[in-house]
């Protein structure tokens, strides 16, 4: 529906009073909003405070029960996807929505074709669109590639381009950072900076602090489905968003280096794999958190993945408690007491369609079972509750693993683990793509974790992360470490320097 | 950033270059000819025109049929009520004309079998779209049903040849160029017309779209519904004409023909290159898939090669074929990382 009233200003989006609820739980009380031609606003806030509503609501996706959106001056009741898209509104997602078999001219062109309402698909239109778009941004790129072929910061800018190739007056950019490397975030910011210069107003979604800063005029953050602070960005100070979003205020100090006389529990000699590392050598004592960082494709990863098997080690030799051990494979990891825990904790940590109560189970099957391997349900069922409630996961032990929230999935993870008992545990960026609540909670947990003896190998690019969470650091560089030092002697300046030396 | 840029768009124009070149229709036709080559050195009677278009003649009723086929695997799923569609819209056309004891044109029969067709491939697009059954199961569904229809309301007897309409007698004599089949060119030009609408339509660029990802699709504003209705409906229609020439061509009407060979049209079309996760796939591939099938199936007894055999050759092609499409998946893949 379509108001009749013409608001004359200079937004180009205003949201008035917008309320919105699901199941009659409600999500968005009261939210006003407003956004100017060439501005940059980011929406901050923590997982399931209201952000992605507000985009739905916006590009049309959900509808909502009170108040009006009122775009370029055109007052809506209430909006539909195409209306949305037809006012020059695009959502840029985090999966872009790219079709990975087709080219990238037919990428950005296609969609020109579908506006347009065309039956017939010409290829020359597609390449002048696609290439017109893509001038606007300052990239070049073959037109013929497919986009399954492309790097995913090339898949970023191949769904800017869609965005911008009508005249976009907003771009939602719904979390864009998470999977790029720092100069493509660099890049990124240019984009941004470049549309903003030409006009274009621009959304950010984001709970990372330092890109807030880099690249937004406003902040604007929910917590609960209510606005808690919406100023220009250069009257925030980091501390202060940290506090908006979570509502408490969060003081990490740094970790004290463990006492040197500690006999290492897990200790690596000239560990070496391919051409992703060598020379490797460094142990953990007990109660220690050791910190693998450096840039990316340093083989930081590639070596947390062959102290756990995942990716064997060449050569070298491994102790454990002064032991040495072979890893070769995951199975061996396990059955010496090494736990890992993935990066991306959905896909590669828990097994999504099973229960929770046999998540847990999943690593000590082998405890658990009876004579004949024939496993009890009450064993299981009392393994889970015994750790649902030593780590406080928010869910019943019959839930199904998707239905339970980030952190508490990345809880279960570390449960499982856990009950194993492990001697060492290898974190693999533990908290990418978590807000600033649960990775606090994380941080708490790992922390608790190495009180009771375990000894932890965590690799984190996050210097934040590093430097209040690590007793010590190695970095990585070119596959040898080229830094190790306390975390108590290191500033964030000095550590971000070291990391970057050879850029 | 801007360098590495051209860099890579160096690289990339050379990897294209090496698709054209590794593209599955150069292995096909290799493959053909390898093997025809194989055959004539060891028997010199298949090096013959007759042998040509003998093997283009047989492959016209798979070959259609496959075009349906390959567009519902490009968009993503499996027609398995392929051969029931074909069969219920030749025989019970037929019927009809028997019925009605017409003898010609032809052309009706044809048109009442794409009708029939075209129903019911819109009752496969009703299940998968609206019903949202996965294709694989309601196709499969679907064309026992169909069968089922068809022997209980149209009946179960023969049309042999000498009740057969004159029309479809004349179709199955008709040849030109001293022997080559007229069917073949209702093949051919089905298959340029498939590739146009394939590459020059909206239709054509969204069944690739929805099966490079649906969710995309849905996203950049293609009528998913509706695209799938076309496409179920066309592919019906395809089935239909595959199946009124096969009973003109065999001069026999029975209902019981062409069900259970699914899987020969559904390995023409993988063994052509169509991705069978969808988003790839090309009416030559299709082609070339069906002339290799063909003439695995059909012509490897010349060779000396027993039919028990036969069966053997073409499953092991049918993996290798596939196999060499995971592998190149997976060298992509790698080459990315």
């Amino acid at each position: 529906m379509k108001g009749s009233i013409c608001v004359m200003s200079d937004n180009v989006i205003e949201l008035k009073d917008i309320c919105k609820s699901f199941y009659g739980v409600q999500v968005l009380k009261n939210i006003n909003m407003h956004i100017k031609a060439g501005e940059a606003l980011c929406i901050a806030g923590e997982n399931g405070s209201g952000k992605s509503t507000i985009i739905k609501i916006i590009s049309g996706v959900h509808p909502y029960e009170n108040g009006e959106v009122v775009i370029n001056g055109t007052v809506y009741k209430s909006i539909t996807p195409s209306q949305s898209i037809s006012e020059g509104i695009q959502v840029i997602y985090q999966d872009f929505s790219l079709f990975p078999n087709l080219s990238v001219a037919e990428n950005i062109g296609l969609s020109y074709h579908l506006q347009k309402r065309k039956s017939g698909f010409s290829r020359k239109i597609c390449n002048e669109i696609a290439q017109k778009s893509l001038e606007k941004i300052g990239v070049e790129m073959n037109l013929d590639m497919l986009v399954e072929n492309l790097s995913v910061a090339q898949k970023q800018i191949v769904a800017i381009a869609r965005a911008i190739m009508q005249d976009a007056k907003l771009i939602i950019m719904d979390e864009p950072t998470t999977t790029l490397t720092k100069i493509e975030i660099e890049r990124l910011y240019e984009i941004i900076n470049g549309l903003k210069k030409s006009g274009v107003a621009v959304i950010f979604v984001s709970h990372k602090l330092d890109e807030i800063f880099a690249v937004c005029d406003r902040v604007f953050v929910i917590r609960n489905g209510e606005v808690v602070a919406d100023d220009p960005v250069d009257e925030f100070e980091q501390e202060k968003l940290a506090y908006y979003m979570t509502g408490s205020n969060i003081i990490e100090e740094k970790q004290p280096p463990v006492k040197t006389d500690g006999e290492y529990v897990f200790e690596v000699k000239n560990l070496a794999c391919r051409e992703y590392f060598k020379n490797i050598s460094f142990g953990v004592r007990q109660g220690e958190i050791l910190c693998l960082t450096g840039r990316l494709g340093s083989g930081r990863l590639e070596l947390a993945k062959s102290l756990f098997g995942a990716l064997p080690a060449t050569d070298g030799e491994i102790f454990l408690n002064g032991k040495k051990i072979s890893v070769r494979n995951i199975t061996e990891a396990i059955s010496n007491g090494i736990a890992y825990v993935p990066e991306d904790r959905l896909s590669e940590g828990l097994f999504l369609d099973a229960t929770i109560r046999n998540n847990l189970s999943a690593v000590v099957l082998n405890r658990l079972k009876k004579k004949f391997g024939i496993l009890r349900e009450r064993d299981k069922e009392k393994l889970s509750t015994e750790w649902i409630e030593k780590l406080s996961i928010k869910a019943r032990s019959g839930d199904p693993g998707h239905s339970l929230s980030g952190g508490n999935q990345q809880r279960v993870v570390l449960a499982k683990w856990m009950a194993s008992n492990p001697a060492l545990f290898v974190f693999n960026c533990p908290t990418v793509g978590v807000d600033v609540k649960s990775k606090f909670e994380i941080h708490t947990l790992i922390k608790n974790m190495v009180k009771e003896g375990v000894a932890v190998v965590m690799v984190s690019d996050d210097i934040g992360e590093i430097l209040y969470n690590s007793n010590r650091v190695l970095v990585i560089d070119g596959g040898e470490i080229t830094f190790e030092s306390d975390t108590q002697d290191l500033t964030y300046e000095s550590l971000s320097k070291k990391i970057t030396k050879g850029a | 950033m801007n360098s590495s840029q051209n860099a890579s768009g160096t690289k990339f124009s050379l990897k294209s270059l090496s698709r054209i070149f590794s593209g599955s229709e150069q292995i096909l036709i290799v493959c053909i000819v390898a093997l025809c080559a194989l055959i004539a050195i060891i028997n010199p009677i298949f090096f013959s025109m007759d042998t040509v278009f003998d093997m283009l003649r047989t492959s016209v009723v798979v070959g259609i049929i496959a075009i349906g086929v390959g567009l519902v695997m490009i968009n993503g799923g499996v027609d398995l009520s392929c051969m029931s569609i074909a069969i219920f819209a030749g025989y019970t056309s037929t019927r009809i004309f028997v019925a009605l004891d017409l003898q010609e044109p032809m052309i009706l029969m044809f048109l009442i079998g794409i009708a029939i067709g075209a129903s019911l491939g819109f009752l496969n697009a009703v299940f998968i779209a609206f019903f949202k059954i996965p294709i694989f199961i309601a196709t499969l569904g679907a064309g026992v049903i169909y069968q089922g229809i068809m022997l209980q309301f149209i009946g179960h007897i023969y049309v042999t040849p000498a009740h057969m309409p004159s029309g479809a007698l004349a179709l199955a004599d008709n040849t030109v160029l001293g022997g080559l089949h007229v069917s073949v060119f209702i093949l051919i030009s089905l298959l340029v017309l498939t590739h146009l609408l394939l590459r020059y339509t909206m239709v054509g660029r969204g069944i690739f779209a929805m099966g490079g990802s649906l969710i995309s699709a849905q996203r950049a504003g293609y009528n998913v519904k509706r695209l799938n209705i076309m496409l179920y409906t066309f592919a019906g229609a395809m089935y239909a004409i595959g199946g009124v020439i096969h009973v003109s061509v065999t001069r026999f009407a029975d209902p019981s023909q062409l069900v259970g060979t699914e899987l020969v049209v559904v390995s023409s079309v993988v063994l052509g290159g169509v991705s069978i996760v969808g988003g790839r796939g090309s009416m030559l591939g299709v082609f070339l898939g069906t002339l290799l099938t063909i003439l695995i199936r059909n012509n490897l007894v010349l060779m000396g090669v027993s039919s028990d055999w036969q069966a053997f050759v073409f499953g092991l092609v049918l993996i290798c074929a596939i196999s060499l499409q995971a592998y190149q998946r997976n060298r992509a893949q790698k080459k990315l990382a």
